[in-house]
């Protein structure tokens, strides 16, 4: 089920409809998230509920067993991530390592080759596997205990607003939520609904205006001037942090609205000062998943300046290839590694933002790293890939004709991006001209036109991106 | 309840009504773009006589006319946007036909663009049928609500300016329960479709395999005792010169493989009729096609003896 589609919002009203006379109690409130919950994935194919299922039960029983061996935690561990990285590596991976392996089988000579297994890639599996895994890993570093109710349990990792596309939401965080059944403040149900009338907007009215002309530019590949494939890329880079961004803050107002906190998933990244300011900012719960789950447990930083490199560099490509089973997902992460390592070798984002206008050039030096790495994000072959930052970077003589094909609309959309992001890049977000009390009066009278742009302006709907992830 | 939220119901539906009243009116009328194409895929086994295609046929031919000529047939048109001939789309088309139907009867309206791999990945009829059935079922109930909410185009607005200006530019599409989109446009844009098809045709020619896979289609039918009549649907003379140098479309062998598939082909004139956009008929001519079809498939099925 779409967030964005008519069936959502029958469902999200009958659900919160349902929501206050049931929270009440805690067997039920857990049952009553848990059948909703598959109602929502099992909407897209029932099937693949008990992938989820099977996920679930597995590290809920290790989890347990855990506690009660505990001088079999090791072993314990081994299963829940053999199992979770299996089925994420049968599901999602399955086919590019056989795709990879036959090519090398040819280029031995080999005469033979491996059948392909074409799979459907289930919905959200790489989200709910990571919660899931982290559930356990957690309980085996002793740092949460497990839930010994299988419905609590449930209720954390198929919880719906986040089970398909995050944020990732850890079960120290939720599962402590869980237990409350007190009913969403004023204050949280306020924020909820400008969080969820933020992320429409954000995913209906910029990010597919922006679609087409991305998908067209992509789809047409060849040619176009330099000038052209910055507006494409700039235009990608604000469809992809709109649409995530915003799938990110309907699922914390959903949230909100049933006395639930979610942690922010995105902060305004492209004001980022450094690269590694842009990863605080960038999809949080996953960076910090990996940092907690992959950088830390291979030594961090406390290995020395190479060691922790090293480990940065496996971070970035794993954290590239968890994203997409394909090479320029891998290269979208390795681009991210080099361009991290460059930066903690040469400290350059502090240094030239020393220089009088430094700052600007720092930004601009960043976007374009981070642009370049899109590029890569959003190709559908290294070859365009390469062919597209060829242009970025080689070729001249743009027409206005070539710019106006992109079309007025997401022109006019992704200028409206830019100067929003710059408001906050500018510090203009501070003290604001209205008070407090006329702000309060004015909110409603400003979300109501926000939905209203959502329903008139909204452009040609599709799924969300990360959906694919 | 929150006063805020409640401001913000109350602000929100005022400003969808104001909105919704006060837009751009477009030259859409009937049962609406969306709708038809619902209302299509769930049609059932009712008809006597179905015809098939892509835009060309939805827009060029008049299942009310057609039905009228032929006797009072019950017909429909099953055209759907950048429709191609793939298995499902011809099941479908089969399904609609009436069980009880005595002389059933399809006609497919072959353009080269129908018989191309791109057609068949991707086009209006897999697009609406392969929706989840519930939410199908929803945009088919709340249809007049989701028409009053539908987005705003950049272009209504545009023409908002220049109907001002009194240079209104209008895009007449009657969406008729048949099946039927009548069409006209006002300026006329007699070059607008030659430069998509052009792209449209770039590595993505006439499939063989398309081709026999249809070929099969209309043998199994014809031996079933359905009659299949097809045509290539005129079009202005810029367009058919362009899809006979580009698309790889070798007419008169199609022609000859469908007779001998136990189909009948139609020889209608390819340029007697009025395009407005290169490719569609509007809708003075698709009237006029529809009694032309008629009267040559009433001569078709008359046969020598009568």
């Amino acid at each position: 089920m779409l967030f964005n589609s008519l069936v959502f919002l029958i469902f999200g009203a009958l659900f919160y409809a349902g929501w206050p006379m049931l929270r009440r109690f805690s067997n039920v409130r857990w049952g009553y998230l848990v059948v909703a919950s598959f109602v929502f994935y099992g909407w897209w194919d029932w099937r693949f509920l008990i992938l989820i299922v099977a996920s679930g039960l597995l590290d809920f029983i290790v989890g347990l067993a855990i506690e009660r061996y505990p001088l079999r935690r090791k072993l314990l561990l081994a299963i829940s991530i053999v199992g979770n990285v299996g089925s994420l590596a049968t599901f999602k991976y399955l086919t590019f390592l056989t795709i990879n392996a036959n090519q090398l089988l040819a280029a031995a000579g080999a005469g033979w080759h491996i059948p392909l297994a074409e799979l459907t890639l289930p919905v959200g599996i790489s989200f709910y596997t990571f919660q899931s895994m982290s559930y356990t890993i957690d309980i085996y570093r002793g740092s949460l205990r497990p839930t010994r109710n299988i419905l609590h349990f449930f209720a954390y990792l198929s919880m719906f607003p986040q089970l398909v596309a995050g944020p990732i939401i850890r079960a120290a965080d939720l599962l402590p939520q869980l237990e409350s059944g007190e009913p969403a403040t004023q204050e949280q149900r306020w924020n909820g609904l400008v969080r969820i009338v933020h992320g429409y907007f954000k995913k209906v009215v910029i990010a597919d205006n922006l679609a087409p002309a991305v998908n067209a530019a992509f789809a047409g590949g060849d040619g176009g001037s330099a000038l052209y494939w910055w507006l494409v890329v700039t235009m990608f880079a604000f469809q992809i942090y709109c649409d995530f961004s915003g799938y990110s803050d309907i699922a914390r107002g959903l949230a909100n609205w049933m006395g639930y906190h979610f942690p922010e998933n995105f902060n305004h990244p492209y004001i980022a000062r450094s690269l590694r300011d842009f990863w605080t900012r960038w999809h949080i719960s996953l960076s910090t998943w990996f940092r907690d789950y992959v950088y830390i447990p291979l030594g961090g930083s406390k290995q020395g300046k190479f060691g922790s490199l090293r480990n940065m560099w496996i971070t970035m490509v794993v954290s590239g290839l968890w994203h997409g089973a394909a090479w320029t997902f891998v290269i979208w992460g390795g681009i991210h590694a080099f361009c991290l390592m460059i930066e903690r070798l040469t400290d350059w984002p502090r240094r030239i933002s020393a220089w009088p206008g430094g700052r600007y050039l720092a930004s601009a030096v960043l976007l374009t790293q981070v642009w370049v790495a899109w590029v890569f994000f959003r190709a559908a072959s290294l070859g365009q890939a390469l062919d597209v930052v060829g242009h970025m970077f080689a070729s001249a003589g743009s027409t206005l004709s070539e710019i106006r094909s992109l079309g007025i609309v997401p022109l006019a959309v992704v200028a409206g991006a830019i100067v929003r992001e710059g408001y906050f890049y500018f510090g203009m977000d501070g003290p604001h001209v209205l008070s407090e009390s006329w702000r309060r009066r004015l909110d409603p009278l400003f979300l109501a036109m926000a939905i209203t742009a959502c329903i008139f302006l909204r452009g040609p709907g599709g799924a969300f991106i990360y959906f694919q992830f | 309840m929150n006063h805020r939220v409640a401001a913000t119901a109350v602000l929100t539906v005022l400003m969808i009504v104001a909105v919704g009243l006060l837009r751009p009116t477009s030259g859409e009328s009937g049962l609406g773009a969306t709708r038809l194409w619902l209302e299509k895929v769930a049609w059932g086994p009712q008809f006597d006589f179905i015809i098939a295609g892509d835009s060309r046929i939805y827009r060029g031919v008049s299942p009310k006319t057609l039905g009228a000529e032929l006797g009072g047939r019950v017909v429909a048109n099953f055209g759907f946007s950048g429709l191609g001939y793939e298995s499902a789309y011809l099941d479908a088309v089969e399904a609609r036909l009436a069980p009880a139907a005595l002389d059933p009867m399809i006609l497919l309206g072959i353009t080269p663009h129908s018989l191309t791999p791109v057609a068949v990945r991707r086009n209006g009829f897999l697009e609406t049928s392969q929706e989840h059935p519930a939410d199908r079922m929803l945009a088919r109930q709340l249809a007049p609500l989701l028409r009053f909410v539908r987005p705003i185009q950049p272009v209504e607005l545009v023409e908002t300016y220049d109907s001002i200006r009194g240079q209104r530019k209008w895009y007449y599409q009657h969406f008729h329960a048949d099946g039927w989109v009548a069409s006209r446009k006002v300026p006329e844009t007699p070059k607008e479709g030659l430069a998509a098809y052009k792209e449209e045709f770039a590595g993505n020619e006439v499939s063989p395999d398309i081709v026999a896979g249809l070929l099969t289609r209309v043998r199994q039918w014809t031996a079933r005792g359905i009659r299949v009549f097809g045509f290539r649907p005129p079009t202005s003379k810029a367009m058919v010169d362009l899809e006979d140098s580009i698309s790889g479309f070798d007419e008169p062998m199609f022609v000859r493989a469908f007779e001998e598939a136990g189909g009948v082909w139609l020889n209608i004139d390819q340029f007697a009729y009025h395009s407005y956009d290169s490719s569609h008929l509007d809708r003075d001519a698709a009237v006029s096609l529809s009694h032309d079809i008629a009267r040559q498939i009433l001569a078709a099925t008359r046969g020598p003896a009568e």
